[in-house]
């Protein structure tokens, strides 16, 4: 028993006390189970991967959400995944509603991609309400799946309409993010109605048709590649561009201001996507003033649907299932109508023409196509 | 043997091994030699310092990336408690996640040991998911051949992509960083996008996406333990980390490849043939690449999407750079990725953090790694310290265990100052706060709060480093930093409701006890301060 | 029609040089690294950290300028933190890359979601002032500082003994080191004139064309600017060429979708848009072969004085 083993042992114990404290810390901190406590949110949100701020589904989605907050006594929560493979735990994590006590009146998915995952969180919580954005999921199988679809190819024959009015060119073009199929429904509406209105374009293209061009940009974040594309397809001579691009597309709209910045031959126009882009086309964006190069933008209006799901869901309690197809009968499609940012108002002519090809399609005279057939 | 192959075995520190000129029974005696060896004492203890390095890392890595959320207003104790806390709720996330990130380090694992840099392993992910997919849902064959002609056709695809770069690395000397990108940016955005958008995509949906039709369930690789999640992509990632570690340490092929990757003059000198060394390393590299991607398909996903993957090829670098490019490493450093993307989940839905912090801590982990001066110089502190530890405790517990508390505290107390500030940012009154302290106690007393919380932070972390550099100074500083925390305790929980009392009182009890614990050893029994020991 | 031809071509050299300006800042900046003997693929975050502080303090400050001010710093700052890696502590130069890129994605786009609250495209800054160029069109002004830095890269590197002696860094260390003059602090020196470089190039792309940062919206620019480098010979003349040539390949590949008689292409327009990665990598395998400087990638150690 010498002096030394005596300190080592004092040591010892001293050191597995402390561990002992510790973990007991540990596991009174993760472990024991808390009061659960109420759920502060009622609708829970799980973005695409293109995350906010890309103007498009995402923002929409939340803009609805903000407008349900501020029209009923309600509150949200949400996450921004970056990749596919989150969707799922992240949807499980919302339906078990850990650590709160209460589920979810409705979880909002945004995005095609997470319909694998929706199917399979919604078999296991069959109360649970879920929507999904963009996509269509069998109510059959799952009667608890809202599925909220829009007819972009409508809207974007609205804007084409107008297009066609508008241009003094006679030509005018298109920039996509990528070519992919839910991009081409956008430029084969908006060919077919600029050819609507303004029967000077041909739509047959089997040669190749000057009046009008398609280009795609290849990025869907890339403001900069979008307002070097915009800058050339107005070099060439169109004089309006329907920016599908998401953020690229921002870029278009930059490339119109500067290009109308410094006097042109005649005046180039930009037109936005999915919400109302007009005020961005202005000097200021922050303190929108007429006038604006984006004379009108097709409405996705996402922020509607989103709004109309969480107000079934939370206010009147019996949450939508099913397909919900939003399109112009139902004004989940359209067009920004904004005439004080425009500065000028739409001659009668336009409005008729607008009025006519609505209720066309909306009782099924006209057939929007959703894509290219004529491109073969 | 030539000279220069007696230069390349010392540097290799060993001869190539026969076995492969022998029969199976040698191979294998060989191979149990080797399993035997790993576990032996000398070799244990060199990994167990590699081991230790990637935690100091880590560990620094952590440090940084908490400053750096306070620096941003989010609280660091919240998220690294439901990063945890939620972590180990789910460990079959934590797997799930770790088996593409097992493979894709393996490849660029594979590749760094024989020299080349794969930085485009997510380019042949790509490639070789999608192989598999086409595979798993044109194919019609009988269960087990299916997954195994996809996983096999995966691979390939995968190692085919990096064969482009490795030919022209071998003999056209075009550096393989750039190439294997410039594949990685034509294979993702473009190629199998189009593919999926275009000739392969799903037909049966209503409104046209780019992604391809689902596989045949005959294709599906099982779930393991009835998990959502986990799939048998596991086993066969940990299958490949045994083959890849028999590779480099038992074959001609890896020796070969090894040494290409030490020296290749001298394995040139040796009779080697570096060139045909580099395309087959590149080749294997890629095929675990896009096995890893074949595997995720397979057992998860069930088709191919544009884009599904955002960046587990990048993340496989950090993965084999954190593993020190051992097999062995690599499954380690996947599986900690792997926690770290669980923990993710609820550190964004309960504590309300941007995923964006794991990135970051991703990116300063390989930094931190990078520079072995840093680690190196801490870990001889902590060696030295833990000698004197193991020799005199009652002298040195103290002192080491105060560091500890102190660094504790101060990162309380930093979240505590962020929280405040958050506060006052969101309600917006910052620039009227002047005569808000002039009029309003309760503003007085939240901004005391908060200036008190900020300043003892900062004295804490000073009060870690100089405890640990063995400076007298430190004491004095610990013993107000304890009283502190003991009173920012009591007032947090009366004067403003908060709950964090019971953890200040705690570590500011057990800290004073430290404080005048170290006072009486350095005052009575004399220890010498301010110099090494 | 002719006239039309004429815009058309004028667009192409607009938009060579605007998408060339980064590749060739940032090639620049990879060349001073390079030619002191470090290796830095860490263009690419160093890019895109510059690319968000412009826009970051040109947010708060409502003056572009100081962005590219903003941007100049935070290159230097990742520049000194790559520098320490690996010439101070003589860490794996690429690794040190690898999380420098790691670290600005993450960090970055961390920061679009604290200024900005959200996690994918910042609010929109005031542009650099652009100049309208006769047939061109909008040029930056970022693009003539680079094209004035073009020369006096040339001659810091070949006409002044700063530039003999970071050449001889990279090529012959232990000579430099042998007359007395410090390795070490040359790499530094190189490493810091990349990593400020390379910031510029970034900030060119927030803020010099467009006005808004979005997440990772490098893209692989970094990378191209390493080709460019490599292509160009590690010497200024030639990365300039070569960025001017990545960047009309890509201006080409948008070209070729909206140019009169090429229609038939659009169902093409992902392989288009591939050209520019395509022709890198013919360009590095098959047409020259490179020559990098010869102690690129070695630390060095003094050796010991007797």
């Amino acid at each position: 028993m010498s002096n030394g083993s005596n300190t080592r042992l004092i040591a010892i114990i001293f050191i597995v006390i402390i561990i002992v404290a510790g973990g007991a810390i540990a596991a009174w901190w993760f472990l024991v189970p808390k009061e659960a406590p109420p759920n502060p949110d009622d609708v829970a949100i799980v973005f695409a991967t293109g995350r906010l701020g890309d103007k498009s589904f995402n923002d929409g989605c939340y803009q609805g959400a903000v407008d349900a907050v501020n029209d009923f006594d309600i509150s949200f929560t949400f996450v921004e995944p970056d990749e596919i493979a989150q969707y799922e735990p992240f949807l499980r994590q919302y339906a078990a509603h850990l650590p709160w006590a209460d589920p979810y009146d409705v979880i909002i998915s945004v995005g095609f991609d997470q319909a694998d995952a929706v199917m399979a969180v919604a078999e296991d919580y069959p109360d649970q309400a879920f929507a999904i954005v963009d996509m269509f999921i069998d109510p059959a199988t799952y009667p608890n799946v809202a599925s909220l679809l829009f007819a972009a190819g409508e809207g974007s024959a609205l804007v084409g309409a107008i297009a066609g009015t508008v241009t003094t060119q006679d030509k005018i073009g298109f920039v996509g993010g990528m070519d992919i199929p839910l991009i081409r429904e956008f430029a084969a509406g908006y060919f077919w109605g600029a050819n609507f209105s303004n029967p000077t374009f041909a739509l047959d293209n089997e040669t190749g048709s000057a009046d009008f061009v398609h280009t795609y940009v290849g990025a869907w974040d890339n403001p900069t590649l979008g307002e070097s594309l915009a800058d050339g397809i107005y070099t060439g001579g169109s004089d309006i561009i329907f920016a599908a691009a998401g953020k690229s597309g921002l870029g278009v709209i930059d490339s119109a201001v500067k290009q109308n910045a410094t006097p042109l031959a005649y005046p180039v126009w930009a037109i936005g996507v999915d919400s109302p882009q007009m005020f961005l086309g202005t000097d200021d964006p922050d303190n929108p003033v007429a006038p604006t190069v984006v004379f009108t933008s097709m409405l996705k209006r996402v922020d509607l649907a989103c709004y109309w799901v969480i107000e079934a869901a939370s206010v009147t309690g019996t949450p939508l299932t099913g397909l919900q197809f939003h399109n112009l009968a139902n004004g989940g499609v359209g067009w920004e109508d904004n005439e004080t940012l425009l500065g000028w108002t739409w001659p009668t002519a336009t409005r008729d023409i607008l009025e006519d090809l609505t209720e066309g399609i909306t009782n099924g005279t006209y057939l929007v196509p959703i894509d290219f057939p004529w491109l073969g | 043997m030539t000279d220069s192959s007696k230069d390349l075995e010392s540097e290799m520190g060993g001869s190539p091994p026969k076995t492969m000129d022998g029969s199976m029974t040698t191979f294998l005696g060989s191979m149990w030699e080797q399993i035997t060896g790993f576990f032996k004492w000398h070799n244990l203890r060199r990994s167990l310092i590699q081991v230790g390095w990637a935690i100091m890392s880590i560990i620094l890595a952590l440090l940084v990336a908490s400053l750096i959320m306070l620096g941003t207003g989010f609280n660091p104790i919240v998220a690294f408690s439901t990063l945890i806390g939620g972590a180990l709720l789910q460990p079959d996330i934590i797997f799930w996640w770790a088996t593409p990130l097992i493979l894709t380090g393996l490849s660029v694992a594979l590749a760094f040991r024989a020299g080349l840099f794969n930085i485009g392993a997510e380019g042949q992910l790509y490639m070789g998911s999608m192989a598999a997919a086409i595979v798993g849902f044109m194919a019609m064959l009988p269960i087990f051949v299916h997954p195994l002609l996809a996983l096999l056709i995966g691979a390939v695809v995968g190692g085919l992509w990096a064969f482009v770069p490795a030919i022209l690395k071998a003999y056209r000397g075009a550096h393989e960083v750039v190439t294997t990108m410039m594949m990685t940016y034509i294979a993702v955005p473009y190629f199998t996008t189009w593919l999926a958008a275009g000739p392969l995509r799903d037909p049966t949906l209503i409104q046209p996406q780019p992604q391809t039709p689902a596989i045949w369930p005959t294709a599906y690789l099982p779930e393991l333990f009835g998990s959502f999640y986990l799939h048998f992509g596991f086993i066969i990632g940990i299958l490949c980390v045994i083959g890849v570690w028999i590779l480099l340490k038992n074959t001609v092929l890896g020796y070969e490849m090894r040494a290409v990757g030490l020296n290749e003059p001298a394995a040139e000198a040796a009779g080697i043939n570096p060139k045909k060394m580099i395309v087959i390393s590149l080749f294997l590299s890629g095929c675990l690449a896009g096995l890893g991607g074949a595997v995720e398909i397979l057992g998860y996903y069930h088709r191919f999407y544009a884009g599904w993957s955002r960046g587990l090829g990048f993340d496989g670098i950090t993965v084999a750079v954190l593993g020190a490019n051992s097999p062995m490493g690599v499954l380690l450093g996947a599986i900690f990725f792997g926690f770290l993307r669980a923990g993710a989940i609820p550190m964004q839905t309960v504590g309300r953090v941007p995923a964006e912090m794991i990135d970051v801590i991703q990116g300063l982990v390989v930094l931190f790694v990078a520079a072995p001066k840093i680690v190196e110089w801490l870990a001889k502190r902590e060696i030295s310290w833990a000698q004197w530890i193991r020799k005199e405790p009652m002298k040195s517990l103290p002192i080491f265990l105060g560091s500890l508390f102190a660094l504790i505290g101060s990162m309380i107390l930093l979240a505590m100052a962020a929280s405040m500030f958050g506060t006052l940012m969101v309600l917006d009154l910052i620039p009227n706060l002047p005569t808000l302290i002039l009029t309003d106690p309760y503003m007085a007393m939240h901004v005391a709060t908060l200036s008190l919380a900020i300043i003892f932070g900062v004295i804490g972390l000073y009060v870690f480093y100089a405890l640990l550099r063995l400076e007298k100074r430190a004491i004095w500083a610990f013993l107000p930093l304890s009283i502190v925390l003991i009173i920012l305790g009591v007032v947090n929980t009366l004067i403003f409701g908060g709950s964090l009392l019971i953890p200040l009182l705690v570590i500011g009890i057990l800290g004073f006890v430290f404080a005048i614990w170290s006072y009486i050893v350095v005052v009575r029994q004399g220890v010498i301060f301010g110099g090494e020991f | 029609m002719q006239i039309i031809d004429v815009l058309f071509w004028g667009w192409i050299i607009q938009a060579t040089l605007t998408l060339g300006t980064p590749l060739v800042l940032a090639g620049l900046g990879g060349m001073f690294s390079e030619r002191s003997g470090v290796v830095n693929i860490a263009l690419e975050g160093m890019m895109l950290m510059g690319a968000w502080a412009a826009v970051a303090a040109s947010w708060y400050t409502d003056n572009p300028w100081t962005g590219v001010f903003a941007a100049i710093i935070s290159g230097l700052i990742l520049g000194a933190v790559h520098g320490v890696i690996s010439v101070k502590l003589k860490g794996n130069q690429i690794v040190s890359g690898t999380g420098i890129i790691l670290f600005a994605a993450g960090f970055t786009t961390l920061m679009l979601w604290v200024i900005w609250g959200t996690a994918g495209a910042s609010g929109q800054v005031i542009t650099l002032p652009e100049v309208r160029v006769p047939i061109i069109g909008l040029v930056s002004p970022l693009t003539f500082a680079m094209l004035a830095l073009i020369p006096i890269c040339w001659y810091l590197l070949y006409r002044t003994p700063f530039g003999l002696r970071l050449r001889a860094a990279g090529e012959d260390p232990s000579t430099l080191d042998t007359a007395g003059i410090s390795v070490e602090n040359y790499r530094m020196y190189g490493v810091l004139i990349s990593g400020m470089l390379a910031a510029i190039a970034g900030a060119q792309m927030s803020i010099g064309f467009g006005s808004r940062f979005t997440i990772g919206m490098t893209a692989g620019n970094g990378f191209l600017a390493l080709a460019a480098m490599i292509f160009g010979n590690w010497n200024p003349i030639g990365t300039l060429f070569a960025g001017l040539f990545f960047g009309f390949l890509q201006a080409i590949s948008y070209g070729v979708q909206f140019a009169p008689g090429w229609e038939w292409l659009i169902g093409y327009s992902s392989f288009i848009n591939m050209i520019p990665y395509i022709s890198v990598i013919v360009a590095l395998g098959i047409i020259r072969r490179s020559v990098p400087p010869k102690a690129i990638g070695v630390p060095y150690i003094k050796e010991k004085q007797v």
